[in-house]
């Protein structure tokens, strides 16, 4: 699966004398809810000093992935650079105001849409980010509006966990690219805000899998105000979360964290968002090179899996579990990991 | 005692090397013939065939095949010279090894031919063991790394725009020597597994240059178009300017050939590719069908690519 790598300007103009290099080696990661990592490996670039973009084509021309360029390292005469995730722009600390209100009294954001518009490009507006990029939201249009989901605070907090909070909300994914601009025939920067809405239907028993589990984790919220008002949530086993308790789908042993705020509505909500963080907190890595994975070629983040036979002991079992992240290589290896277990699960 | 001699076959004598530029794929002339290097024997040949592998699940009855790769082989061969000046004959061919082991401007080529059909392979010679005299000849073993599959044939098919018969023809005459097809249409045929890149050049003068390459069906009639390479709109090439669109090596440029002086001066011009399209084409297996934008009488496109086989 050869490829070729060329470096872009801010502007993506291509540069050097001869812009394409022959990628002799490649792995691209994709990740979901943390960030990408790219490596390609080329021939020395003569020109890598006005590089802001490293673009990884398929042999055809098409741009497969973009990512800011990392500092060029040469070693006999090969040259490997490492990508960073475009996303990198939301990993800011920054005072996030979600009171604003219009002249009519009403909250300025009460959609989805205008909460990622926000937090994709309002919030950075006047900050000389240095980078020119547009936000596709249209499939955020289709998703209903939860009030009790956001906490409206106004304060400085990381962005990027605020965006990562409203993805596990709304079962939404913002994913980097670039379009091309057919006016100017140029790339453009293009974060795209995807629903995660396809459904497969898979047996864990089909395909190579190796799979972690962590119960280790809060499964169930109380928010407190300073009134003494008070208000209990639950994860349940099929990964949503609920206010009335059900001894069926509640989680054992229950793990209990307490938030006590003075706004009684900021404490709800952050209760909730506590738990919403904790779904799907498994992981299932599938190998596509072996078995049947070929049949999960075409999977990309807007799935959810429904894996049946998640415990090998009880063939009944099932579990829906959204996609975590896509590895792939040049020597034509893909995984697939399911589940929102972050690899560093064990340090959290 | 009787002896009985079979006269058979035998691709020992027809083995040959030769250089071909690893750009124009042009076979290499030196002296006014193919630069080749001299051999009087050569033996035990090894690494002519082709080896794949096969990844597969093995099940109760059947198994299951997941990938299917073709790997290349190293090729062996015993080199010999004979007579008094056998050691001389050794270091000119070392020499000529020398010569042309850059492989950033050319192609060693190894070939033999088998049924009356000649078969190519580009590589790079990564070993050759001085084995001595032995009596009255000296011997060596090389070893060379495939850098290609083995080849039958390359193609270059020319196509022109007939406006006195309104419509577009095409018609062939090889570039180079050894190995060159002639080809009776802008019909690309890979007979191989694998899709095969394709270099096009396209000769001014031409208004929005594009070439695009599509499928061609059991019938023959012309089906989907599944890879498309176009240009800035607004963009030109004259009489003296061509593009080339090089899939074997990965680059788009123009030629400009000065009117007064003959010398080229060449442009990156990826920046000008229509980034909605392709930027390299490669025909899939089986036929395939190449369209050009060829409104002008003058203007030509070129089509190269190699027929592959196991």
């Amino acid at each position: 699966m050869s490829g070729f790598a060329c470096l872009y300007d801010r502007n993506f103009n291509p540069l050097g004398k001869w812009t394409q290099h022959v990628a002799s080696e490649w792995t691209l990661t994709r990740k979901a809810y943390e960030f990408d990592e790219m490596t390609v490996t080329c021939r020395g670039f003569e020109n890598s000093r006005k590089a802001c973009f490293v673009g990884l084509h398929e042999e055809t021309g098409k741009l497969k992935y973009v990512a800011f360029c990392g500092i060029p390292t040469t070693k006999e005469n090969l040259t490997t650079v490492k990508g960073v995730d475009c996303r990198q722009i939301f990993n800011q600390t920054i005072l996030l105001d979600f009171t604003q209100k219009t002249s009519s009294g009403a909250y300025s954001i009460r959609t989805v849409e205008g909460l990622y518009t926000y937090l994709l490009k309002d919030c950075l507006a006047g900050m000389n980010i240095g980078i020119d990029y547009d936000i596709d939201i249209k499939e955020a249009e289709l998703v209903e509006w939860e009030e009790d989901l956001l906490a409206r605070t106004k304060k400085v907090q990381s962005l990027y966990d605020v965006i990562q909070a409203a993805n596990n909300a709304y079962d939404l994914v913002v994913v980097p690219g670039a379009k091309v601009d057919s006016e100017a025939n140029r790339y453009r920067l293009t974060f795209t805000v995807k629903r995660i809405y396809n459904e497969r239907n898979i047996k864990l028993s089909d395909y190579d899998v190796r799979m972690t589990l962590n119960q280790n984790l809060v499964n169930r919220t109380v928010a407190r105000s300073e009134s003494g008002s008070t208000q209990a949530y639950y994860l349940y086993s099929d990964n949503t979360v609920g206010t009335a308790y059900d001894a069926d789908r509640c989680l054992y042993p229950p793990r209990i964290e307490t938030i006590e705020k003075e706004d009684f509505e900021e404490a709800k909500a952050e209760a909730m968002q506590t738990l919403l963080d904790n779904r799907y907190k498994d992981k299932a890595t599938i190998d596509l090179n072996t078995k049947l994975g070929s049949t999960l070629r075409d999977v990309d983040f807007t799935y959810f899996l429904n894996v049946s036979e998640y415990n090998p002991a009880d063939p009944d079992t099932a579990k829906r579990l959204p996609v975590f992240s896509i590895k792939e290589d040049s020597k034509g290896n893909k995984t697939l990991s399911l589940g929102r277990l972050s690899d560093y699960w064990f340090m959290e | 005692m009787r002896y009985e001699y079979i006269v058979a076959d035998s691709i020992v004598p027809t083995f040959e090397f030769d250089v071909t530029s690893a750009e124009t794929k042009e076979q290499v002339i030196s002296g006014g013939a193919p630069s080749k290097p001299e051999m009087d024997f050569t033996l035990f040949p090894s690494g002519l065939g082709f080896k794949q592998e096969i990844d597969v699940v093995a099940g109760d009855t059947i198994d299951y095949v997941l990938k299917q790769t073709i790997k290349k082989k190293n090729i062996k061969i015993t080199l010999m010279w004979k007579g008094s000046g056998a050691y001389y004959k050794y270091k000119t061919f070392l020499d000529w090894l020398a010569r042309y082991n850059d492989l950033e401007k050319y192609r060693i080529r190894f070939s033999y031919e088998l049924s009356q059909v000649r078969r190519f392979v580009d590589l790079s010679v990564i070993d050759l063991e001085l084995k001595g005299r032995d009596d009255l000849v000296v011997s060596a073993e090389l070893t060379a790394q495939p850098l290609s599959p083995f080849y039958e044939e390359t193609v270059n098919s020319i196509m022109v725009n007939d406006t006195n018969r309104g419509k577009i023809y095409n018609y062939v005459y090889p570039y180079f020597y050894g190995g060159g097809a002639y080809s009776s249409s802008n019909v690309i045929e890979n007979g191989y597994l694998k899709p095969i890149p394709l270099k096009i050049t396209l000769r001014g003068p031409m208004e929005n240059p594009f070439v695009n390459i599509s499928e061609v069906n059991d019938e023959g009639s012309t089906g989907d178009v599944y890879g498309r390479v176009q240009f800035n709109i607004g963009l030109s090439i004259e009489e003296n300017e061509s593009i080339v669109i090089d899939a074997f090596n990965n680059r788009i440029y123009k030629e400009t050939v000065s009117a007064s002086t003959g010398a080229k001066t060449v442009e990156d011009l990826f920046n000008s590719v229509d980034k909605s399209y392709d930027s390299f084409l490669f025909a899939k297996s089986g036929k395939s069908k190449i369209a050009a934008s060829l409104e002008d009488e003058a203007s030509r496109c070129e089509v190269y690519y190699v027929r592959y086989t196991l």
